[in-house]
């Protein structure tokens, strides 16, 4: 079931969308959401930690190894080739590991909440 | 031919576009609300995203600044995962259907959505502005047409598909367009690859040169330099003088060349450069922060942390996920829309070399946008030539219409909210929305779009990333804080990319900060935000709880559950 709630009508109090079943029936159990947020918070503060790392590290490596710009990989530059190729594919990686992970954090939540 | 070709194809894109348009109900116009599964809808969100300042712009920053500009392609697929990790799923699950919706549902203020619609309608001129003046240019250099023409005419296009009904966004259009666009850079680029390796297999290294006699058409009054003296022959004025097809001899250094003077360069000679692009040969090209910038890497940063903070605040972005049923459906949307962007990706690099070898002289006229349109017939004369340039031409207006429209219906919409909304206000906004990126356009001394496109990346890295950021996962956030941090953040991004855009170049570390603020702006926005909140901390909205669980939770636990 998805409800969509649109808070758009202008000059209307601002309100909290509800829910079909009443909040203490939707809410199951405060300290199960909080460790949901935090172990959802820490994955995704991870992933998003290794792209920084790396958008942080590849210009330093540069900046500090100017020689590497002479290196030649399959008669490419291997800036070019490291920017141009190389970086993507991590993204890639980091974006279904990260999916993957994340799903498996909601259904640990989900699946003891149904045999509740 | 080709100019003809090419304005019947903006007509049919046009066309193309304007059969998904219809009388308008208001609340049509911002809506497509059909569940589509993760594949079709990250090809749509792909689409929207893949603009024509990032189909034509790119090719043309990396002709011009070579490898600093490779960092652009890089994070507009590490945005979308930091989009990904931190802020898709619960945006979703939120339920609320714009920035603005988001902001007063999560903290219950007014004051709060106003901010934040102040930023979507900044942020979406800054971006317009690239687009208007990229598809100008583009359409100037197929076409003949002087480029403010290019420029009007396009705008007209816009505001009379988005006037006559507002465009609905159909999840299937923008898909198809996504691999029309995806189609338009594999195919050429596969077979430029092939015919520069068999063919030639220059060192693009190398300081441009001519590789046959070429005819350069001035399109605008402009001073260009030259490294070494050349014998050209000129016709129209060149140094205050009027030729007619003589020979001259230009020694080396600036010389003034009337917009419409015909300069035609013998086979050898250097290129020169126009003198609104710093000179960049052989070697500094090829190599990182070797270009003699203005503080490289720190300038590098700044544009990093822009485009990868400021991708969760494109407001016509982040509406496509609403196509989504769940969170987790949304979740896995985005994972292949960075699947997808790294794919289109690969390719800018490849026709900004290529451009390097095939079509220097835009070095020398600047409309370094137009480089992936000329290269076919440069590499490929001939029949098979104009195929490909139709090829090209179609994926950059395709490109052009999806995001100008898009954009211009989230920034108008928004407009119009704030005024009490109805279709006459939308309309009137929408003018507004297309008048002011036109005025700064006409305004601007700055050379390319793209160069400009950060700016709207800067703003929203600064003013709407924290605030999402930080409204997703923090429970502390207050209305005070979030107002606080939007206006600390947002302010000087917009500052300063005004400056950018109104008094052209500047040096030394303020000039650096002006063209990329981000390196300063967004922790100054996240600080100011996480500060003001803490200090406010009564003011907790009371509904925080509950509005964290909605973001969180899976829909599945609520919803199956015995009632």
């Amino acid at each position: 079931m998805t409800e969509r709630v649109t808070v758009t009508v202008p000059g209307a109090h601002e309100r909290t969308p509800r829910r079909k079943p009443p909040d203490e029936h939707s809410d199951p159990g405060a300290t199960q959401v909080r460790s949901l947020i935090r172990s959802q918070a820490r994955l995704a503060l991870t992933t998003s930690a290794i792209v920084f790392l790396l958008l942080a590290g590849l210009p330093l490596l540069f900046a500090c190894a100017p020689g590497l710009s002479h290196v030649r990989l399959l008669g490419v530059r291997l800036p070019w080739l490291i920017l141009c190729g190389g970086v993507q594919p991590i993204w890639v990686a980091a974006a279904r590991r990260y999916v993957r992970l994340a799903e498996r954090a909601e259904r640990a939540f989900t699946e003891p909440a149904r045999h509740e | 031919m080709i100019a003809v070709l090419a304005l019947a194809l903006l007509a049919a894109s046009l066309v193309g576009v304007s059969v998904r348009t219809r009388p308008a109900r208001a609340s049509d116009l911002y809506a497509a609300s059909r569940e589509v599964s993760p594949w079709w809808n990250a090809s749509a969100i792909s689409g929207e995203y893949i603009s024509a300042a990032a189909f034509l712009g790119m090719a043309g920053l990396v002709l011009a600044y070579g490898a600093d500009m490779l960092w652009l392609p890089i994070g507009a697929a590490a945005g979308h995962v930091v989009l990904l990790t931190l802020v898709t799923a619960p945006l979703r699950r939120s339920g609320a259907y714009t920035l603005s919706d988001f902001a007063a549902w999560r903290l219950g203020s007014r004051t709060v959505r106003h901010a934040v619609s102040g930023c979507v309608v900044i942020i979406g001129w800054f971006y317009l502005l690239p687009q208007f003046q990229g598809a100008g240019v583009t359409l100037s250099v197929i076409s003949g047409l002087p480029v403010w023409s290019g420029g009007v005419v396009v705008v007209l296009a816009v505001a009379a598909l988005v006037l006559s009904g507002g465009m609905r966004s159909i999840t299937g259009v923008q898909a198809v367009q996504f691999w029309l666009k995806l189609i338009a850079v594999v195919v050429p680029g596969l077979i430029f690859l092939a015919i520069w390796r068999l063919q030639n297999d220059a060192d693009v290294a190398r300081t441009p040169y001519f590789h046959r006699p070429t005819t350069v058409t001035a399109g605008a009054s402009a001073g260009i330099q030259l490294t070494t003296p050349a014998v050209v022959a000129v016709r129209g004025v060149l140094d205050g003088r009027r030729h007619h097809g003589e020979r001259v001899l230009l020694a080396a250094g600036t010389h003034r060349v009337r917009s419409g003077a015909r300069l035609r360069f013998p086979a050898g000679a250097a290129v020169p450069h126009t003198s609104r692009l710093a000179l960049l040969r052989g070697d500094r090209w090829a190599t990182p922060f070797a270009g003699g910038r203005n503080h490289p890497l720190a300038a590098t940063y700044s544009v990093l942390l822009a485009v990868l903070l400021g991708t969760m605040g494109l407001p016509h972005l982040i509406v496509r996920f609403y196509s989504n049923a769940c969170g987790r459906t949304a979740r896995r949307t985005a994972s292949l829309v960075v699947l997808m962007l790294a794919t289109f990706c690969l390719f800018p690099a490849l026709f900004g070399a290529l451009g390097r070898l095939y079509t220097p002289e835009l070095l020398m006229t600047g409309e370094t946008d137009a480089t992936l349109l000329m290269l076919p017939h440069r590499i490929l004369p001939g029949l098979a030539g104009d195929l490909l340039t139709i090829l090209v031409a179609t994926g950059a207006f395709a490109a052009f219409a999806s995001t100008s429209c898009g954009v211009v219906v989230a920034v108008s919409g928004t407009l119009s909210q704030g005024f009490g909304g109805g279709t006459t206000r939308f309309r009137l906004a929408a003018l507004v929305t297309m008048a002011v990126p036109l005025v700064l356009a006409a305004l601007t001394c700055a050379p390319q779009s793209t160069a400009l496109i950060t700016l709207a990346f800067s703003v929203a890295a600064s003013s709407l990333c924290p605030l999402l950021v930080l409204g997703v996962w923090w429970w502390r956030l207050t209305p005070a804080g979030a107002v606080a941090g939007v206006l600390a953040g947002g302010g000087p991004a917009t500052a300063a990319g005004l400056v950018r855009i109104l008094s052209g170049q500047r040096t030394g570390w303020l000039g650096m900060l002006i063209e990329q603020p981000a390196l300063v702006t967004v922790p100054l926005g996240f600080g100011v935000m996480i500060a003001v909140s803490l200090l406010t901390r009564s003011s907790v909205p009371a509904h925080t709880s509950r509005a964290m669980a909605r973001m969180h939770v899976p829909e599945e636990a609520t919803s199956e559950r015995p009632a």
